[in-house]
């Protein structure tokens, strides 16, 4: 849908059209507490980040909370997060599994915001495979990655797609790759990565599979439709899952990683 | 209900007590044949006595025994005067012959030109396409939708947007009528141009309030658009050659005096352009639209006559073989009027509108495919009843049956499963009565009353109730034509004019309209892929009530006409996205609805100058468009995107002589509302903008001035043409159609806001012949 508008604005606007930088003015919002926190399946370090909202125009560089009480909490045990400058906050070597539903509590400046979130299974990667193109208007001579798997049937899986070309990282905050099974639930799934770069030979290609809840995926779907101007419906901002009006989302991931390297 | 049935009682029993005949017949053109609408029948002995055609040319007058003068005039037209004794039934075929000096300089003649002040009705614009000929337009194709932009209370969507909008309504609350058939998607090329060909239109009303109880289904305004009949003299073609298209239209008698069609065609042809792209993709690309008008008519005999008229077009894009979009409406109008007698004049329609759109991603073994579509079937029956000189009534009733296809996902990937949502059905139906009587030779009113109602019907599948947090909370199968909610209302309809003087008069109006079908749009500007969804289980119908009051007076002989219209609109039951609503392929569509009400009013201020060489107007609107959703802003009121608080239009045009005519427009709009952020935060390093309200900023203001040229050849009898030069956005002023937020290439970091423009300087050329 989005490219589609894309397309058609796309055709719109070669007809004739003009960009300029332009002043407008803007209100001043409520300053909110943003938290961005990530926990990944395995014994990792959980890192919380707590930041407020500045001005969006201008000095725009991230107001640091350092003060904050932050516990993660699996329903039997508490685990405290230590403040390590610059707005984060850590907990070093935690092992998080799957189908446990873990707590994160942040307290800041009497202000409490509570998310939950339940670490799901992961599903594994079968293989990357890829296929050479030639030039088109969407794409270079090279070849199209395809990331390929099983989707787990009659349970609803969400997915992120994180993809290394030869250095080169997509699918960050910024140009996000999501998919869920809804059209193609219980099926072997062959995901070619068309809106991306395409490869050459010789590039190693890393690809992480992050298996996700659907909380997690609404909040980064609202994250891109925020960030790429959306489908042009009236923008908001995405919904996270933490109580009290904090903005940000209690991500959980389960990663699984391939690599593989272009021959003809 | 009572009251109304002593009024109508009355008026009946008003009848006869002197010897009464009716003068009846049609009054058509002399030189094409084609029907006059809106020409009057005026006695002379009875100044304030007479008879309007309808829209097929019949008018119908009923007078004591006696000898009369009867003038028979249309505006432009040189009067046709006949006296008569009468001591019975009389009919008249008259054709009036175009008054071409005194039309050239927009001056005429006969009671009709105060028509502004002296009809009861108000919060009407009416345009035919011979007198907007001179009006610069974009790419010089002139378009009745963007001249209709010029008139006070009615605003256009903003450059590449399709759609208008009357009195703060949404686009979706515009009925636009074809020959009676809905047009669900009035825009071509996104909105550049409307999908109506001026050379197959002979007459266009546009209802902005008080709209006559006939007319329903939509809250805002009724666009209610006659196609020509065709030329039932003489054969003939006319067309005209543009930079972006052309046209050409044949017409023709069937057998001569008693039959007549008419076909007209439009093409663009910008992709022309593009195949002298060296770039293979933009070589194969596609960007065009055409449109085919056809109507042809019969005369049977003297009372009865069948009209058949149709209307196909199609905007089609593409790039290269990857991607394929293309959309567009088909209509289809069968009527036959039938003379039950001198005074019950009947027309009976069946009635076809088709919209829809399909597109096409990928290529070779890996496409998907998409379309989405609505097909209405309808059958209408309009009575007119010319009572006496006092009154007329129209009563009659229609039926629609609605299909609405939400869409289809198709792909040639073997392991797809192609999604195909259920079809959703519905009925809407009508019926109505309204009089307009004539209570003095300075008060008048038109009172009706309409009553409409709607069944959601089931299709072989479950029907969801959904809480305002978007759960299921019961579930009900039903077969396919079960009726699974009902809904109607009564809508209340008067309008009432008082002269205060001869050239001065107030009108008052107040209206009801039920809205049972709603457009929900993918994006805040109107797009091609739009969907239409039926009133349901959950979605209650829209119901908007409008009051209206007006002063109209004219000065100097009716040289110029002033007006001042006020209104106030109460809207229920409206509708729109909770944040974030995910709308493509939903079969849950109205799970991600929330529901609301809202209010407008406004003030319009009007100035024309009619005659002389140099003619124009002067439009002034205040208004302003507010909504009120619980879900939506913390539940305050919120501009409508449509709120476009100031807007003025300065149409001129000067004649210097027979050959050469200048014209200029320019137009003053408050930006659109829009939601911008106000505030930022970072993600993992990047920045996310931060929202607070809803529609809270502004686009830039718009506005823009136009100018245009037309030269005259000299005409003879067999062929006249003329060249139109027109420059749009003469100043170049740059009118925002986006504004996007990136970083500031000079500090990193740093978010600054991009507009973009469609349209600077654009001229034209345009030739244009007849013979």
């Amino acid at each position: 849908m989005k490219n589609l508008l894309i397309a058609l604005s796309a055709i719109a606007i070669t007809l004739s059209s003009c960009r300029k930088i332009i002043d407008i003015e803007l209100e001043e919002g409520d300053k909110k507490t943003v938290i961005e926190a990530n926990l990944y399946e395995g014994n990792n370090d959980f890192r919380v980040k707590i930041t407020k909202t500045g001005n969006f125009f201008g000095d725009n560089s991230p107001v640091i909370i350092d003060n904050a009480t932050v516990n993660l909490s699996d329903g039997t045990s508490t685990f405290p997060l230590i403040y390590s400058g610059n707005g984060n906050y850590f907990l070093v070597g935690f092992t998080a599994v799957s189908g446990t539903e873990y707590t994160l509590n942040v307290d800041e400046n009497g202000n409490s915001f509570e998310a939950k979130a339940t670490m799901p299974v992961g599903v594994d990667i079968d293989t990357i495979s890829y296929a050479f193109v030639a030039a088109s208007a969407f794409n270079d001579e090279g070849y199209v990655t395809q990331l390929e798997f099983f989707d787990p049937g009659s349970v609803n899986n969400f997915y992120r797609i994180e993809v290394d070309i030869a250095g080169e990282f997509y699918g960050g905050i910024s140009d996000l790759i999501l998919l869920d099974d809804g059209f193609l639930d219980g099926n072997r799934i062959e995901f070619p990565l068309f809106g991306i770069d395409v490869a050459q030979l010789g590039d190693n290609v890393t690809m992480n599979l992050l298996t996700t809840d659907e909380s997690t995926f609404k909040y980064l779907e609202g994250i891109d439709e925020v960030l790429g101007g959306g489908n042009g419906a009236p923008p908001a901002n995405p919904k996270g899952n933490f109580s009290n009006g904090a903005i940000g989302n209690f991500n959980v991931y389960v990663k699984d990683t391939q690599s593989v390297t272009i021959t003809p | 209900m009572k009251k109304l049935l002593v009024i109508l009682f009355s008026i009946f029993s008003m009848a006869t007590y002197a010897q009464e005949f009716t003068i009846s017949g049609t009054l058509k053109d002399a030189a094409n044949g084609e029907d006059l609408i809106g020409a009057t029948v005026k006695v002379k002995e009875l100044p304030t006595v007479g008879a309007v055609s309808n829209v097929y040319g019949f008018f119908s007058l009923t007078l004591e025994k006696g000898e009369y003068t009867l003038i028979f005039t249309s505006l432009g037209y040189a009067p046709i005067t006949k006296k008569i004794n009468l001591t019975k039934n009389e009919r008249f075929e008259i054709e009036l012959t175009e008054d071409i000096k005194k039309l050239k300089e927009f001056e005429v003649t006969g009671e009709i030109e105060d028509e502004n002040v002296s009809s009861t009705e108000m919060g009407i614009e009416k345009l035919d396409p011979k007198s907007i000929e001179a009006i610069p337009v974009l790419l010089g194709e002139k378009d009745i939708v963007k001249t209709f932009t010029l008139m006070p209370g009615i605003k256009s969507g903003g450059e590449g947007n399709g759609g208008f909008f009357v009195r703060g309504g949404g686009v979706d609350q515009n009925l636009i009528l074809l020959d009676e058939a809905v047009v669900y998607n009035a825009s071509h090329l996104l909105g550049f141009f409307s999908v109506f060909n001026s050379d197959a239109i002979k007459d266009v009303s546009l209802y902005k309030g008080g709209m006559p109880a006939e007319y329903g289904g939509r809250g805002s305004s009724v666009m209610d658009i006659t196609m020509k009949d065709g030329n039932s003299k003489k054969f003939g073609a006319s067309g005209g050659l543009g930079v972006i298209s052309s046209r050409l239209t044949l017409e023709g008698p069937i057998v001569k005096d008693k039959g007549s069609f008419i076909v007209s065609g439009r093409r663009s042809y910008a992709d022309l352009f593009l195949k002298f792209s060296k770039d293979p993709d933009i070589k194969e690309s596609k960007l065009y639209f055409y449109d085919l008008n056809l109507k042809a008519n019969y005369k049977i005999n003297d009372k009865n006559r069948v009209f058949l008229s149709g209307y196909f077009g199609r905007d089609v894009l593409g790039v290269g073989d990857i991607f394929g979009f293309n959309w567009g409406n088909a209509t289809g109008t069968l009527r036959w009027n039938h003379l039950f007698s001198d005074k019950l004049f009947s027309n009976t329609s069946l009635i076809v509108s088709n919209y829809d759109y399909e597109f096409k991603i990928g290529s070779g073994d890996e496409s998907f495919g998409f379309k989405a579509s609505i097909l209405d079937y309808n059958i209408k029956q309009d009575f007119s009843y010319f009572l006496n000189d006092k009154n007329t009534l129209k009563f009659g009733a229609n039926m629609i049956y609605h299909t609405f296809d939400p869409g289809q996902l198709l792909s040639n990937i073997e392991s797809f499963t192609p999604i195909d949502l259920n079809d959703r059905l519905a009925t809407e139906n009508a019926v109505y009565i309204q009089n307009e009587q004539k209570f003095s030779e300075v008060f008048s009113v038109q009172y009706g009353l309409r009553y409409s109602f709607f069944n959601y019907l089931g299709n072989q599948d479950s029907i969801y109730d959904y809480n305002e947090a978007g759960d299921v909370t019961n579930s009900q199968f039903y077969n396919r034509h079960e009726n699974a909610k009902f809904y109607g209302g009564f809508e209340p309809r008067i309008a009432a004019k008082y002269m205060l003087d001869e050239v001065s008069s107030v009108k008052a109006s107040y209206n009801r309209n039920y809205q049972y079908i709603h457009l929900l749009s993918n994006a805040t500007a109107s797009s091609p892929t739009d969907s239409w969804v039926p009133s349901s289980n959950n979605v209650k119908p829209q119901i908007i009530d409008q009051i209206a009051l007006g002063y109209f007076r004219n000065f100097n002989k009716n040289a110029y006409e002033f007006s001042v219209e006020g209104y106030y609109k109460n809207l229920q039951n409206q509708i729109d996205y909770k944040d974030g609503a995910d709308l493509f392929l939903n079969g849950e569509v109205e799970r991600e609805l929330t529901y609301g009400s809202g209010i407008a009013y406004g003030a319009e201020f009007y100035l024309k100058k009619r005659k002389g060489k140099f003619t124009g107007w002067l439009s002034y609107t205040y208004s302003r468009s507010l909504r009120k959703f619980d879900a939506i802003n913390d539940g305050e009121y919120y501009p409508a995107r449509q709120d476009l608080i100031h807007d003025i239009s300065l149409v001129g045009i000067y004649k210097f002589n027979e050959k050469w005519t200048a014209s200029a427009s320019w137009v003053y709009t408050t930006g659109l509302a829009v939601t911008y952020p106000t505030g930022g935060y970072q993600i993992e390093g990047v920045n996310v903008p931060y929202y607070t309200g809803r529609n809270q900023s502004r686009f830039p203001d718009y506005h823009r001035m136009d100018l245009g040229v037309t030269w005259y050849n000299k005409k003879t009898d067999k062929f006249e043409s003329n060249w139109n030069f027109s420059i749009y956005n003469v100043y170049g002023r740059e009118n925002t159609f986006s504004i996007n937020f990136i970083d500031d290439e000079n500090n990193p970091g740093q978010t600054v806001a991009e507009q973009t423009a469609l349209f600077k300087i654009i001229p034209a050329v345009t030739y244009n012949f007849k013979f």
